[in-house]
């Protein structure tokens, strides 16, 4: 697949990544800070972590 | 801090408008440089929170004259973001309510889902009169004690499920899932039920397999995001800085210095400095992003509160507001002159950098030490002292 195209695609799933967020997040599926964890397993924040940079305009690590 | 940040987004503003100002604080690169400049610790995660924190107190009285606000901060701060937004809304028109949801959304994106291990302690939400915004948010990793900022820009995300993309927009471009037009409101609705009834379990399937397609793709050879990493060590080092680039600061400083600066160099000592801060100032209010991948270089303008790479001068820091104000002041009557020199300090500075030399960032350093007793050298461990004379002198006055 072309750069371009994967360029799309990621700000193609950004809004839907909204959507998924609204209907996750608000519907109280998200455990407590200390420890609990949202996802199943590691695929499943990597995935999240791939939409949640298709949205962000840059990051720092200070 | 507070008044050297203000006025420096005032003169961005007046050049470039409120929403470049916007974009580059939504620049990790650019941030980290302004923060720097400021004499703020360099390579510290304190200048998220410094800067933020400056920027609420320096624009908040000329909110209604610029068009901007900035709202949250850190800790208990953070938490009355949706509340101020509402207020703001109100008072100047925009839908507070929508963008309070988008700030709660974008930090829970960054705090919950994303579950990377930094704990969100700093949310910062900058919006315009016109609604559009920029979020920089701040989490903590406990256990490595590294801080990790986070960058947001609304600029081309007209709401959160209603975003027009220039991809979108050109024909011909192949199969596009085009979510975000607004004849798809209808389809996006009904999408929101499907999501509900899909649960969350389903999502993420879908959404894993999309991304094994897209993993097929090509590694980029650079990282889409602008991604900053600030190296360990508090002093700034010949690593951290392009000294090309500073070189031509410093040249740039003393070339245009009598013909744009005149009066400024008539201040012994004081002046001539602050010459040279403002060539470095000047940078980060017209420097295009690449200028900004050595933050560090923009410490050696008014130092750090630290002593790292030297104390701040207070005088030169009082010298450099006061132009930027009278700058400022004097465009908004339509007198440019005085602004115009920044830019012209500016230009003269990419000029010179080809070929100009200069000393060691150790001399630099070590000249910086030894006259900031005369320029009001100061430091969260105090005033500066004049250094101490040598053994021999010392021996002389004795005897003497």
């Amino acid at each position: 697949m072309e750069l371009d195209a994967h360029r799309q695609l990621k700000k193609g799933t950004s809004s839907l990544l909204h959507a998924a967020f609204d209907t996750y997040l608000l519907s109280a599926r998200h455990r407590s800070a200390t420890g609990g964890r949202i996802w199943h397993n590691d695929r499943e924040a990597q995935t999240f972590h791939f939409m949640a940079d298709a949205c962000r305009n840059g990051s720092a690590t200070v | 801090m507070t008044r050297l940040g203000a006025v420096m987004c005032e003169a961005i503003i007046h050049h470039y408008g409120r929403e470049e100002l916007l974009r580059r604080l939504a620049h990790p690169f650019w941030f980290q440089s302004f923060g720097a400049v400021m004499g703020m610790d360099w390579h510290s995660s304190g200048i998220t929170t410094s800067v933020i924190g400056a920027l609420k107190r320096g624009l908040a009285p000329l909110s209604g004259e610029l068009g901007i606000h900035v709202c949250g901060g850190r800790g208990a701060h953070s938490r009355k973001t949706p509340h101020e937004l509402a207020a703001i809304g109100e008072r100047v028109g925009f839908d507070g309510t929508g963008l309070a949801t988008a700030s709660r959304l974008v930090a829970k994106v960054d705090s919950a889902a994303v579950q990377d291990g930094f704990d969100l302690y700093l949310h910062g939400f900058i919006v315009t009169d016109h609604g559009d915004w920029v979020v920089v948010q701040q989490g903590m990793n406990g256990d490595s004690k590294v801080a990790r900022r986070y960058h947001w820009l609304s600029e081309g995300l007209k709401s959160f499920v209603d975003q027009p993309h220039a991809a979108i927009e050109g024909a011909n471009q192949g199969e596009i899932v085009n979510l975000t037009d607004r004849r798809a409101d209808a389809s996006r609705k009904g999408q929101l039920d499907l999501l509900q009834d899909l649960g969350p379990d389903r999502i993420l399937r879908e959404f894993a397999a999309l991304e094994r397609d897209v993993a097929a793709a090509p590694e980029p050879d650079q990282p889409m995001l602008p991604h900053l990493v600030m190296p360990a060590h508090h002093d700034v080092r010949e690593t951290d800085v392009i000294m090309r680039r500073l070189h031509g600061n410093m040249a740039a400083a003393a070339e245009r210095g009598p013909a744009d600066f005149s009066e400024l160099l008539l201040v012994p000592g004081v002046g001539a400095r602050t010459v040279r801060a403002l060539a470095l100032v000047a940078e980060v209010l017209h420097g295009a992003p690449c200028r900004f991948s050595d933050p560090g270089r923009f410490s050696l303008a008014h130092g750090g509160k630290d002593r790292h790479p030297f104390p701040v001068p207070l005088k030169v820091y009082d010298e450099t507001i006061g132009v930027l104000k009278s700058a400022v002041h004097k465009a908004r009557l339509g007198r440019d002159e005085e602004i115009g020199a920044l830019k012209r300090l500016d230009d003269q500075s990419r000029q010179v950098e080809r070929y100009v030399t200069g000393p060691s960032l150790k001399e630099i350093v070590a000249g910086e030490f030894d006259q900031s007793h005369l320029l009001g050298g100061r430091s969260v461990f105090g005033w500066e002292a004049a250094p101490e004379a040598p053994a021999d002198a010392k021996q002389i006055n004795q005897k003497g």
